[in-house]
């Protein structure tokens, strides 16, 4: 069993905020992030464009800078303020006010940006930063990809890659979360079995949860199927041709996957959460009405919080795979950006620097709301001593984030009412993905 | 009620058949009114309950908490104070706005002899078919280039001005003797003055009416400070019970503590006050 | 000309407007003055309206021609593009497959079920209300106290009473608490072929209440000497609904029905709180997929471009029961 992360000062909606997942999206679809991860190996070319590398020896005037970001609530603002302020002591030329959203961010943030007032430095889920990236209303940030102390290869690349366009960086990410197999250890001792790692090993031991235990459902997944497009990476599909110049889920892959959910979900394994009358994934796993779930981190402080006794029987596995398949699972992450209309380019770059430099982002990890984007955390003691956190970590490796290019937003729109479609039992896997690719590749590209 | 025994039920038929009707009537009645009534009641047991499920909370229920209400208290995220305030700022701007700007122009349309008259008040009457979505777009473009998105004047300034109030208080005051007018100026009001000391006071049972219907609008309006107000603590109660549905969303006794909350005030203050609010309603009935 | 249409009040009153005219020519008040005065009272409305209402509906037009991006706050001339991806393909050339299938068209599907909605709620509404008014406008005892139960829901707010509504008919919920011993239980909300109804069945508990009022009032303005020469003829209770009651509701039952179609055309904030436009698009109404479009998507002509249509088709509808009505009104 897992050793004890819980931090009980933080809440679950603090974290779902931080991931940018709120339970609303069980219901609208949008949980999905967007981002443009194919530009993968991209990841070369600072070099062209950094030809202010003088920008960082002109010292920065005295400046005051605007930062906005989302928090669910006051602590989660104050873990960031405490971070700022780090930032200002060792900056004394810079001065920086920081707002936290607690709402509708996104909304606000484009209606600043058409009216261009938007902040100097703000938080970009990956799901729309394909889109204000292509808009052109981010500053480039390919001088920090030349900054030795931020040092950008230290990122895990479907990361940093997921906030690129057309070579150039627009975005550093600040944190992420993966998906990862959680369950209920004694529930599963219970039924004799172990942390399945295969799809048919999963099926299995949710069979035998169901038989012998008195779970609702052994497992919870949104009626979106969010999972999925994990399972479509893992199974060799991918959602967008190599171009991305067209949807291309619909494959035999993507239609194979789906049709393992919904064989779950017709055998009783798989249950939704409107089905079972709990909110989300979490609340499932800490009542044990169910024994599984695929879900994120923001899940630990929930748990820790409201249902200590269980959060000690959760454990948490890398996805299981299919047969042959490989390794994949899908990553949320935001980025702190720059507008591009910035009165102070220099000193918003040397606040993104600051906040995620390795010391920042390791003072901002292990509050435990998020996952560390470098990969030499991995050997931080705090993971050492977070095994559960230290899974979902190493899965940053092989992650894939939910972004799509430019029109992100649009094609999940269409996308996650045709799931939802197939797991009511509406429409079959095939028909639910051909429809909605053939819809995106008319209606969005 | 100045209807007499005519309408009784049955008046002229025998005994059975009268009794009969008379129980039909109060059962149809108390039915009716019982469907209407139970969600409140259910509302409230919800609210009322740690982990209500359908048979703990359905008639009586089956442990009472104030659990719910001290965890909304408790949320960070959740500024019951702060939206109530908003609400009432929101509304409250909007109804004296409302009842400034209608009155002005209802009496200008009644009582004064102006070029183009007939024609404004044709026009301002067929403003009254635009469907609010179609302005809903641009109104919301034109608040982000004049920087009013998630502010107090862009909540309220676009809902200032309304036909309806208009058309109101234009009848209202064409009900009223134009002789007062003419006397008072003789008296040397000039025109500002005829409506504000004459006409105007004459004028408070339809200001109150409209004024009542403008402000319960206001305060349930749900879709336009959904679209205005971008942070939690710009929310009016309706779009924050939203967002807290959306964010407690299967914590059913946590959002019924909350639908409680808004719907509430509304309720006491209906029930105090009856026969304004159906006076209210009715009169705008009157304008078909 | 006011002083003639003054002309309604007492006689002492039409003596005094002579003296008052002549009055008003000696104090020099004139014409120019009234026009200046009367336009100065209507400028703020006059101002409001062009700004608020008669620009942006202006402004609306052009930009459903428009593909606009909303984080420039700016758009591109596409010219019909919107409306024909909107529209297109016909319902009539797949045999009308959009109206069964969301993922053909989303618009007809969604204008589907904004009618099916309609057709679902308004008569209940009005009858519901009409069959109410009538029974309260006898002599009922507590008819005040049932007078207030049946208003009550009109004092909600659309966003308290879906989040309500959404409650009593989960999968949990208090509607199946009660069904569940007769083994009709199940889950309401989240079934594609039922959640539609959930709406509907919130919207006609609300909407009885008003309408019930509204002819409440219309059934006070009824001449009593009408019902009492209908029971000297010896009409029945139905004949004196058919012949006295109804006719005589003419103007209330005209502005009822028409305003609960054209509301019920617009009908959007119920649907969102209630389920979101889902399970599977079957509550995603016409006015939810132009906030969709529009506000969660960003694609503001678009959605500008769905509101036209709609514009459209409420303006149609009301211009005919106008039509309808004036024709109707020739035979009395």
């Amino acid at each position: 069993m897992s050793g004890k992360d819980s931090r009980t000062s933080v809440t679950r909606r603090q974290v779902m905020a931080a991931t940018g997942a709120t339970s609303a999206a069980l219901l609208s679809g949008c949980l999905g992030g967007n981002g443009d991860e194919q530009s993968s190996g991209s990841g070369d070319q600072s070099g062209e464009t950094a030809t202010d590398a003088d920008a960082t020896e002109t010292p920065i005037p005295q400046t005051s800078l605007s930062l906005a970001g989302w928090a669910a609530d006051d602590t989660e603002s104050e873990l960031l303020k405490q971070r700022i302020s780090d930032f200002e002591s060792t900056h004394d030329n810079i001065d920086v006010s920081y707002s936290a959203v607690q709402a509708k961010y996104k909304q606000k943030l484009k209606t600043q940006l058409g009216a261009g007032n938007a902040p100097d430095v703000f938080y970009v889920d990956a799901n729309y930063f394909g889109s204000f990236a292509a808009n052109d209303v981010l500053l480039s940030l390919d001088e920090l990809e030349a900054d030795q102390e931020l040092d950008t290869d230290d990122f895990f690349e479907p990361l940093i890659d997921a906030f690129r366009h057309d070579g150039s960086l627009y975005g550093v990410p600040k944190d992420f979360s993966t998906l990862g197999l959680f369950y209920n250890t004694e529930l599963f001792d219970q039924a004799g079995v172990e942390a399945p790692e295969t799809w048919s090993e999963l099926k299995q031991a949710l069979a035998a949860v169901a038989e012998k235990t008195d779970v609702k459902a052994p497992m919870m997944e949104y009626g979106n199927a969010r999972m999925w497009k994990a399972l479509l990476y893992q199974n060799g599909g991918q959602m967008l041709s190599d171009d991305e110049s067209e949807a291309v889920f619909a494959s035999d892959e993507g239609v194979e996957a789906l049709e393992y959910m919904l064989e779950l979900r017709d055998e009783g394994l798989l249950a939704t959460p409107d089905e079972l009358g709990a909110g989300w994934h979490g609340a499932g796993l800490g009542t044990e009405e169910i024994a599984a779930a695929i879900i994120g981190p923001w899940t630990f402080p929930f748990l820790a919080e409201n249902h200590p006794e269980v959060d000690e029987k959760i454990d948490v596995a890398h996805l299981p795979i299919p047969e042959g398949g490989q390794k994949a699972t899908s990553a949320y992450t935001v980025s702190y950006s720059v507008a591009y209309n910035t009165d102070s380019p220099a000193a918003s770059r040397e606040l993104i620097k600051g906040l995620t430099s390795s010391e920042g982002m390791q003072k901002w990890a292990e509050q435990g709301l998020a996952l560390s984007a470098r990969k030499s955390h991995q050997s931080l003691q705090f993971y050492e001593d977070h095994p559960r956190y230290k899974t979902l970590l190493e899965a940053g490796e092989w992650s894939v984030p939910v972004a799509y290019g430019p029109n992100s937003e649009a094609l999940l729109n269409r996308l996650h009412p045709e799931l939802e479609g197939a797991m009511l039992g509406q429409q079959s896997a095939e028909a639910a993905l051909t429809k909605a690719q053939e819809k995106i590749n008319t209606e969005v590209f | 009620m100045a209807r007499s025994n005519y309408e009784y039920p049955g008046y002229e038929a025998s005994g059975a058949t009268y009794w009969t009707k008379t129980t039909l009537l109060y059962a149809v009645v108390s039915l009716g009114a019982l469907w209407m009534t139970l969600p409140f009641w259910w509302t409230l047991t919800t609210a009322l309950s740690q982990n209500p499920t359908a048979s703990s909370v359905t008639f009586i229920p089956a442990e009472l908490t104030l659990g719910n209400f001290v965890t909304l208290w408790e949320r960070p995220d959740i500024l019951l104070v702060r939206w109530f305030l908003n609400t009432v700022l929101f509304a409250t701007a909007v109804t004296l706005f409302n009842l400034a700007f209608d009155s002005l122009a209802g009496y200008s349309l009644a009582k004064v002899d102006f070029w183009g008259r007939d024609t404004l008040f044709l026009g301002f009457i067929s403003t009254m078919m635009i469907p609010g979505m179609v302005t809903l777009i641009p109104v919301y473009l034109l608040l982000v280039e004049l920087n009013w998105i998630n502010t107090y004047q862009g909540l309220i300034a676009p809902l200032a001005a309304n036909p309806f109030g208009i058309f109101l208080l234009r009848q209202h005051f064409k009900s009223l003797p134009s002789a007062l007018g003419d006397a008072a100026k003789i008296d040397g009001c000039n025109e500002f003055q005829t409506f504000y000391k004459v006409y105007l006071p004459l004028a408070k049972p339809a200001l109150a009416t409209l004024g009542i219907f403008t402000f319960m609008g206001a305060w349930n309006n749900f879709e336009w400070p959904l679209i205005i107000a971008n942070s939690n603590e710009m929310y009016t109660l309706p779009v924050a019970l939203f967002a807290v549905r959306n964010q407690y969303f299967a914590e059913w006794g946590l959002m019924m503590a909350a639908a409680l909350l808004i719907v509430a005030p509304v309720i006491i203050a209906f029930l105090a006050a009856q026969n304004y609010f159906i006076q209210g309603m009715s009169l705008s009935g009157m304008k078909g | 000309m006011s002083f003639e249409e003054s002309r309604t009040d007492t006689d002492a009153e039409s003596a005094l407007f002579e003296v008052a005219t002549s009055v008003k020519q000696q104090l020099g008040i004139n014409r120019d003055q009234d026009n200046l005065m009367g336009w100065m009272f209507v400028l703020p409305n006059v101002v409001m309206f062009l700004v608020f209402l008669l620009g942006p509906v202006l402004f609306a037009f052009f930009i459903s021609f428009q593909d606009w991006n909303i984080l420039k706050n700016e758009g591109t001339w596409v010219g019909l593009t919107n409306y024909i991806e909107i529209l297109q393909p016909w319902p009539w050339e797949n045999n009308f497959a959009a109206l069964k299938d969301p993922t053909v068209n989303l618009w007809w599907y969604s204008l589907k079920n904004t009618a099916v909605y309609a057709i679902g709620t308004v008569p209940l509404q009005i009858f519901g209300g009409l069959a109410i008014a009538l029974l309260l406008d006898k002599r009922v005892r507590g008819k005040k106290i049932y007078r207030a139960a049946y208003f009550m829901p009109v004092m909600l707010s659309g966003a308290a009473s879906a989040v309500m509504w959404r409650w009593f008919l989960a999968a949990d919920g208090v509607i199946n608490g009660l069904l569940e011993p007769i083994g009709l239980a199940h889950n309401w909300a989240g079934d594609p072929a039922t959640a539609l109804g959930g709406v509907m069945l919130m919207a006609i508990w609300g909407g009885i209440g008003s309408n019930m009022i509204f002819f409440l009032a219309g059934l006070q303005n009824i001449p009593e000497e009408l019902y009492e020469a209908a029971r000297i003829d010896g009409a029945s209770d139905w004949e004196k609904f058919r012949h006295v009651t109804w006719p005589n509701l003419g103007n209330t039952s005209f502005f009822v029905i028409v305003m609960a179609i054209i509301s019920s055309f617009q009908v959007f904030g119920i649907a969102l709180a209630f389920s979101a436009g889902g399970p599977y698009y079957s509550t995603t109404t016409s006015v939810l997929l132009i906030y969709q479009r529009a506000f969660e998507e960003g694609q503001m002509g678009v959605g500008a471009a769905m509101a036209f249509l709609l514009f459209i088709l409420i303006f149609a509808f009301s211009y005919y029961q106008y039509r309808y009505r004036q024709s109707e009104e020739v035979d009395y």
